[in-house]
């Protein structure tokens, strides 16, 4: 007989690491299986390296081992990321998020938005701002859930995750230095904002002397001591690299030990799962998976599995295992073109100082928010980005304008790398038909299983409102008395930007959605799919605290469903 | 017959006359000097060379045959190697294949099993180029502790101070000059903390 457990929890990464700590604490036996590994805080002290974490991906899913192919329409072979893998990489922004215990919210940079109200209806407010024509050829659809229904979620995960930011709207009333946009909150946040980059000051002048509406963006990162964790160092190595002191807010220094405190969760790293297996009634019985501290292949049974490997790797798993009877798992894939804008200031601005969520935003040109009359479908937050910026990543995205190597190459860096400041955005795609993910019919990983297939391409609208935002960014670059600057291209080479999602929307339609608004699968009770895959739409932010709140809807919902007692809040 | 360089150190993945090459190649695309250290100065050549042993192993063959394919370019030009041209004939050369469009040549499969495809040589050439320049910046400015960036003189050239526990808010002015804060490496933290540890401190 296998062993069993209450519930197996599949990847203990930002939505994971909520429903271990919800469901352990509410006493259930849980059992979590996690790919990657599992980190001492020792073992990450000493992480300022830009050699092991950015360059070899020491905590990112590498191509070799974790391959995905990319094609950019369903009548070309694919081939493995090409962008992603090999000596020309682009680095981890362009594999998934970081695997281990914590995933993907231990590189992340920790930018901890809410949505817009309008994200949640983006169908509805496209159709309303520029007629039918406007989803035409796209999959958009609304959310069967609201910002309001989502708002105290979100409150949650702000204080049980630590979020540093200023307030804008507090019930309907716009404060002072916040984001005079932001949809309303019934509760500040627990933390000022951090100590702002260098650059950022610059920036933020030029926002407002330009009219926009310059704010602090929400970090989940402590800028003081926040339940017993060390404020930030600025150390500026944090996107792509883990704390070592345990400011940057994730599931791995929250959700975890305060599961692990109960007795009830037990964790195994290094364990792939490539099936979840079903009884004769059709229900989930279990998973098996490969122990890779053992060696060998195991299966455990439970009551409830939840999935929640991240928008990919749980499409490929429900693929894997047979779970798609309406079609829709994979489909309506959506990602972020980030429009990297690059320059160089007047005076040192060190962007290799604090980390790169410690800068201003303009909400100005975001969403719905940009006049209709500019034709751009949605918009987009432009950021600051004052820190992380290590020497190697800088220098691979210097200007083309400048020779690759020689004496002027090594003026320029000389003379520039400590100048940069970089802004960027974030234009979601649309969800189409002709772009999706399956499983490719040829390529195999090292352990003999299928790997994920992406087919996408960035189209004329994408690249029309990455362009239009990116004209913005010249505007504000002349107010900043940039030196120099240059621009990603509009249609990025890349087609994996650590923030996939709808890849297992959720809707109330059993037959156009793979989950319901709880993240159940319509098709298997017990089995739960969660994570940024249930985005029914994408738009402008990061997606990680809306995942983070998505998942506390979950915990309330398998509470409930069980008949157990919620757990004391620790807010 | 023109004299080259002499190598510094031993090479272990690397012959004589292949690390030669590769160093008179990472030698131009990062010049030195004694006084103003360079790629070559800064040990790139060690910090590839280990890399070949180890992370890199299935770069193996794109090292091989991309300097030897170099070398009879060379030799078809000019009758003598890479590292035996005087610099500006060096300069052109790397200045071609910086221009050439990248053909990857080498197809990732499992470690040891890599090979060369069939490709046009121009953009073959040009892609290893693209490759040790993007080992240049590594070996330049990565860590010490990788081989390169010796006596953190690549990231004397840029004024990163390199691995520090953070930064105070008066570093963090826009202004600020951080070129005089000294370099610390990763050993030098691990030594820091040890100390901090052995005096029962902890920062």
């Amino acid at each position: 007989m296998n062993e069993r457990a209450d519930m197996v929890i599949v990847g203990l990464g930002a939505a994971g690491g909520v429903i271990a700590k919800e469901m352990a604490t509410a006493g259930m036996k849980v059992v979590a299986l996690e790919k990657g590994g599992r980190y001492a805080p020792e073992d990450v002290e000493i992480k300022h390296d830009e050699l092991r974490y950015h360059v070899r991906l020491a905590i990112s899913p590498g191509m070799q081992h974790d391959p995905m192919t990319w094609r950019p329409n369903a009548d070309t072979t694919a081939t493995v990321l090409p962008w992603a893998k090999g000596p020309l990489g682009l680095g981890p922004l362009f594999v998934p998020p970081s695997i281990g215990v914590g995933g993907g919210s231990v590189h992340w940079a920790a930018w901890a938005w809410r949505f817009r109200e309008s994200e949640f209806r983006m169908r509805s407010t496209l159709v309303e701002r520029f007629g039918e024509q406007a989803v035409e050829g796209t999959t958009l659809v609304d959310w069967p859930i609201s910002y309001e229904n989502l708002e105290p979620y979100y409150e949650r995960a702000e204080y049980e995750i630590g979020v540093a930011g200023q307030a804008g709207n507090l019930n309907g009333e716009i404060q002072e230095g916040g984001n005079p946009f932001e949809p309303p909150r019934r509760r500040g946040y627990p933390m000022p904002p951090l100590r702002a980059g260098a650059a950022d000051k610059v920036y933020a002048k030029a926002c407002r002397r330009l009219g926009y509406h310059p704010f602090p963006a929400p970090a989940a990162i402590n800028s003081v001591e926040y339940q017993g964790r060390s404020p930030c160092v600025y150390c500026g190595f944090c996107r792509d690299y883990p704390c070592h002191v345990q400011a940057k807010g994730g599931t791995a220094v929250t959700h975890v030990p305060a599961a692990l405190a109960t007795g009830n969760l037990e964790i195994r790293p290094h364990a792939r799962v490539f099936q979840v297996k079903r009884g004769a009634d059709g229900m989930a019985s279990g998973v098996r998976y490969f122990d890779l501290v053992q060696g060998r292949e195991r299966e455990i049974d439970a009551n409830y599995i939840v999935l929640s490997a991240y928008a990919l790797e749980n499409a490929r798993l429900l693929l894997v295992s047979g779970i798609n009877g309406n079609g829709q798992v994979g489909k309506h894939y959506v990602t972020h073109n980030y429009g990297w804008f690059t320059g160089t200031l007047p005076d040192w601005s060190n962007p290799f100082m604090g980390p790169a969520v410690a800068a201003s935003v303009i909400d100005d040109f975001t969403a719905e928010l940009v006049d209709p009359a500019e034709g751009i479908l949605w918009g987009s937050p432009i950021i600051g980005f004052t820190g992380d910026v290590q020497p190697i990543e800088a220098i691979r995205n210097m200007p083309t304008s400048v020779p690759t190597f020689g004496h002027e190459f090594k003026e320029w860096i000389r003379q520039n790398y400590r100048r940069l400041f970089s802004l960027y955005s974030q234009a979601a795609s649309f969800p189409r038909e002709e772009f999706f993910c399956d499983l490719d019919p040829q390529v195999k990983d090292a352990f003999g299983q299928p790997v994920l297939r992406i087919t996408h391409d960035w189209v004329g609208r994408d690249v029309r409102d990455v362009e239009y935002i990116q004209g913005i960014k010249r505007t504000i670059a002349e107010e900043m008395k940039m030196t120099s600057s240059w621009e990603a291209p509009s249609a990025p080479p890349y087609h994996v930007s650590t923030h996939e999602v709808g890849t297992h929307r959720m809707g109330d339609d059993p037959a156009a959605s793979v989950v319901d608004r709880y993240g159940r699968c319509h098709e298997v009770r017990n089995l739960y799919a969660i994570g940024g895959g249930q985005f029914p739409t994408y738009g402008a932010y990061n997606p990680t605290l809306t995942i983070w709140a998505l998942a506390y809807l979950t915990a309330d919902h398998l509470r409930s469903e069980l008949g157990l007692h919620q757990a004391a809040s620790s807010t | 017959m023109i004299a080259t360089h002499v190598l510094e150190g031993a090479v272990t993945f690397l012959n004589v006359h292949e690390a030669t090459t590769l160093d008179a190649m990472v030698a131009r695309i990062i010049p030195g000097s004694p006084e103003d250290p360079g790629a070559r100065e800064a040990g790139v050549l060690r910090y590839i060379d280990r890399a070949l042993e180890g992370p890199y192993r299935d770069l193996r063959p794109l090292y091989r045959q991309g300097l030897a394919a170099l070398d009879d370019e060379c030799l078809a030009k000019h009758g003598r190697g890479f590292a035996e041209l005087d610099e500006p004939a060096q300069d052109q050369l790397l200045g071609r294949l910086a221009e050439t469009e990248p053909v990857e040549q080498l197809v990732a499969g499992e470690a040891g099993e890599a090979r060369v495809e069939e490709a046009p040589r121009a953009g073959q050439l040009a892609y290893f180029f693209a490759v040790v320049r993007q080992h240049v910046l590594e070996g330049m400015f990565g860590d010490p502790a990788y081989g390169g960036n010796k006596d953190g003189v690549g990231w004397r050239l840029i004024g990163f101070p390199g691995a520090r526990w953070g930064y105070d808010e008066d570093e963090m002015r826009y202004g600020f000059d951080a070129a005089p804060l000294p370099i610390t490496t990763l050993e030098d933290l691990r030594r820091q903390r040890a100390a901090a540890s052995a005096g029962g401190e902890s920062s």
